[in-house]
């Protein structure tokens, strides 16, 4: 039996692909893409940090993309800054009114949506083009990759692992990131930049690149 | 990690190194420090002496002293032949693993002939298999591999020092590595390492 390769997504201005896996995890042998899971790194704008400094924080860091959490419209021109200032794909998360009316707002770059849905963006969620997990659910993460090189179309969307509220230290999120990436994850949201930058090493280095 | 119920039926198992470039009396130290380190740990059973002088007669030192001061299972690291034959010699009754970095028939053969456990590199007939100790990239193919064909045959992975080591260990036991060499981890990273050998979930991509 052959796998079958799973959908893949552009994200950002276009320089950004996830998903389009064709065989389990970093399995060169079985016909694995030389690509590594992206890496986002979580942000917070009502935390009281200033917004530009984590973004750089997180480009820094050498995260792909920012996951960021709003809560107002109000929000918008900073959202947009970060985009503008950084040029890597954005997820955006909140109230799900706020963030499709924030996304409808900003042009020029492809965003994910959780939990919400924006002509030009790409959805995540229960239904949406991307598949969301919580983090520390590796088996359904497992099932769900597995269902979908095997045929299941419902199941061949990109898998987002949401890691963002990960509470422990930053090694233990690392191996809880590796093994989301182990088990098929695309994307992986990340709270701490030290795990970040771990998990993008290893997802380099188990993709052989 | 997604940590199960309870512990896993057949963790991995996990070592740490001594070098018999440290000489017998730093040796001794080193396997003190590594004794009280890993005391509570449930899996960080073995010990790996490692032959980093190419010196036969210094490895057989270092092999003398571990025979006393280490009461578990040990692992003897040497491509030399007389450096494995002087070791082991040491070493009779523990039966130590003897895992040879690069494919060796000579050396193989004396341990065997000595009753040891011999672990090779892929496609030997060995006991085990080493996977490599610096390419990780390498590490999901081979483990996939053997275990796929093979799943009771055990694996063994040598990984290096420090915070890249740990995660590099944690992927091998996910993907079902059976021992772990690791040349050195502080107190932190090794109880890291053995709560994921003890809860460890290996998930296999059957097609």
């Amino acid at each position: 039996m052959s796998w079958q390769q799973q959908d893949e997504v552009w994200l950002g201005l276009g320089d950004y692909v996830a998903g389009g896996s064709c065989a389990p995890p970093f399995l060169k042998s079985e016909g694995a893409l030389a690509r590594r899971p992206i890496v986002m790194g979580s942000m917070d704008l009502s935390d009281g940090r200033d917004a530009y400094d984590s973004a750089m924080m997180w480009a820094d860091a050498g995260a792909d993309g920012m996951m960021i959490r709003v809560s107002s419209e109000e929000e918008l021109p900073t959202v947009a800054m970060i985009a503008q200032v950084t040029g890597l794909p954005i997820a955006l998360s909140g109230d799900p009114a706020v963030v499709s009316a924030m996304a409808s707002a900003i042009e020029g770059t492809v965003m994910i949506l959780m939990g919400a849905d924006a002509e030009g963006h790409l959805s995540a969620g229960q239904n949406g083009r991307i598949a969301v997990f919580d983090g520390l659910d590796a088996d359904a993460m497992h099932a769900f990759r597995l269902a979908g090189l095997k045929g299941d179309e419902s199941c061949k969307r990109p898998i987002l692992a949401d890691l963002s509220m990960f509470p422990g230290e930053p090694m233990e999120e690392a191996m809880v990131g590796l093994e989301a990436m182990l088990c098929g994850a695309d994307i992986l949201v990340m709270n701490n930049p030290v795990a970040a930058d771990m998990c993008r090493f290893q997802g380099e280095e188990l993709a052989g690149l | 990690m997604t940590l199960p119920a309870k512990p896993v039926q057949k963790p991995a198992k996990l070592a740490l190194t001594v070098s018999d470039a440290l000489g017998a009396d730093a040796a001794a130290t080193r396997i003190g420090e590594i004794q009280k380190r890993t005391l509570a740990l449930s899996n960080f059973t073995y010990l790996c002496i490692r032959d980093d002088l190419r010196s036969p007669d210094s490895f057989a030192d270092i092999c003398g002293v571990a025979a006393v001061l280490w009461e578990g299972p040990l692992v003897i690291e040497s491509d030399e032949p007389e450096a494995i034959a002087k070791g082991c010699l040491h070493l009779v009754g523990r039966k130590p693993l003897v895992h040879c970095r690069e494919a060796h028939a000579e050396a193989s053969a004396i341990a065997a002939s000595l009753g040891c456990r011999v672990l090779s590199l892929p496609g030997d007939d060995g006991d085990a298999v080493d996977t490599g100790t610096q390419d990780l990239s390498e590490i999901p193919d081979a483990i996939h591999l053997l275990k796929g064909y093979d799943p009771s045959r055990p694996v063994t992975v040598h990984v290096p020092a420090g915070e890249y080591g740990v995660s590099t260990a944690a992927a091998a036991m996910m993907l079902g590595a059976d021992l772990i060499i690791a040349d050195d981890l502080d107190a932190a990273s090794c109880a890291l390492l053995d709560r994921i050998a003890t809860y460890r979930t290996v998930r296999r991509w059957d097609p």
